[in-house]
């Protein structure tokens, strides 16, 4: 039924401006901060924990933030070198390039060189209890008016949504709208649903990208892949070390 | 006068600010916190090793310890992303034998172990090297070593 509609607004030329391409095209900088915020990157309140989401959260041993303590005790998921995942990855400050298609848009990141697709071709979002779980998930899109809405299930959620630590998990669906504020700028908000831990789907503030001219010096991705083989390196002869000097306490 | 005897004091907390709330955004794994944000301490010594990987690049010096220890100190730095496009500095940069200068932010538990990812007031075999700012500028004149 969805695509019969979506089929009638093309042949009526309605859809031929949600549809326009390069409205998303080119690369990107998040440029809205949240270094006061309380508890996540993605909201400047406290989250809406359940019991057993706040001891999710209060598990999670993150290096940055409000909670942060030394990486060599904490459980930080990029400590042995695991992908950023999906979420974590748009909240990072690092380049990202998105490029519109008729029937997609693709999102390449920067930060761990990855990549995720927005399917907008008019299928359904896979069943979430079936789909993944991936580590960037499976996202569906549809345009309603200027604004690409996308729903995203299938996640994987031993990743955290941002540097904070702030949990989801395997059967989290979350929401994001992306517009194009001016011809400079879009914008980003999502709404995180997961009744396990949160007693009421929460939506974040809106985080702001800015387009990067393509000499400039973020205006090229370049890779800053994640290897194990120098993650271990690292962590034994610099994040260790400097943890375990004769100051140490812990 | 009191107002002028506490400027530096206000000056280095300004600073401080700007450098805690900078960090989160360039910090790959969150390492900042183990060392102590707020301190500064100038290593000098003869590169060891340069290893420039991502997402964490690091410098190895031998230096002699005020204590006339002689240890190895590494230097925890930014991914080459980074300081490529925000430095100029590429993995030649630093070459065995070259004797540097680097201001760093030492260990909060006192190893020999320190980091730096801005303004790291840095002199190569007496030349100073360009340095990102806090603020995204790039620092490239600075006190003689």
């Amino acid at each position: 039924m969805k695509k019969f509609l979506l089929a009638s607004l093309f042949a009526l030329g309605l859809g031929s401006q949600a549809f326009a391409q390069g409205e998303l095209t080119g690369v990107y900088l998040r440029n809205s901060g949240s270094n006061d915020y309380p508890q996540s990157q993605w909201n400047p309140a406290e989250l809406p924990f359940t019991a057993a989401g706040k001891a999710v959260f209060d598990a999670n041993k993150p290096g940055k933030g409000p909670r942060q303590s030394m990486p060599a005790f904490g459980n930080d998921p990029l400590g042995q070198s695991n992908p950023p995942g999906l979420y974590r990855t748009l909240v990072y400050g690092r380049p990202i390039e998105m490029v519109q298609l008729p029937d997609r848009v693709v999102q390449l990141f920067e930060w761990g060189k990855h990549w995720r697709t927005i399917w907008t071709d008019g299928r359904e979002v896979p069943d979430a209890l079936v789909a993944g779980p991936f580590w960037y998930g499976y996202s569906v899109g549809q345009w309603e008016g200027d604004t690409l809405v996308v729903k995203t299930v299938g996640l994987d959620g031993r990743a955290w949504l941002d540097e904070w630590g702030t949990p989801y998990t395997d059967l989290t669906e979350i929401e994001e709208r992306w517009s194009r504020t001016d011809d400079k700028t879009v914008s980003l908000t999502i709404t995180v649903t997961d009744p396990e831990l949160y007693s009421q789907p929460w939506t974040s503030d809106v985080k702001t990208f800015a387009q990067q001219p393509t000499d400039s010096l973020n205006g090229e991705l370049m890779e800053q892949i994640f290897a194990p083989i120098d993650e271990v390196q690292f962590n034994l002869e610099i994040r260790d070390r400097a943890a375990s000097g004769p100051n140490a306490t812990e | 006068m009191k107002t002028l005897k506490l400027l530096p004091a206000i000056a280095g907390a300004l600073f401080s600010l700007l450098t805690l709330f900078a960090a989160p955004a360039i910090a790959h794994h969150g390492t900042a916190v183990s060392y102590d944000q707020n301190g500064w301490i100038t290593v000098k010594g003869t590169v060891t090793e340069f290893r420039w990987r991502n997402p964490h690049s690091a410098l190895f010096l031998d230096i002699t310890k005020e204590s006339g220890d002689n240890v190895n100190y590494a230097i925890e730095l930014p991914s080459p992303v980074l300081m490529s496009r925000s430095n100029g500095w590429t993995r030649a940069t630093f070459k065995v034998g070259d004797t540097v200068e680097f201001r760093v932010h030492p260990s909060r538990t006192g190893a020999d172990v320190g980091e730096c990812l801005f303004d790291c007031l840095v002199y190569v075999n007496g030349e100073l090297l360009a340095s990102r700012l806090p603020n995204g500028e790039t620092r490239t004149e600075g006190a003689a070593p």
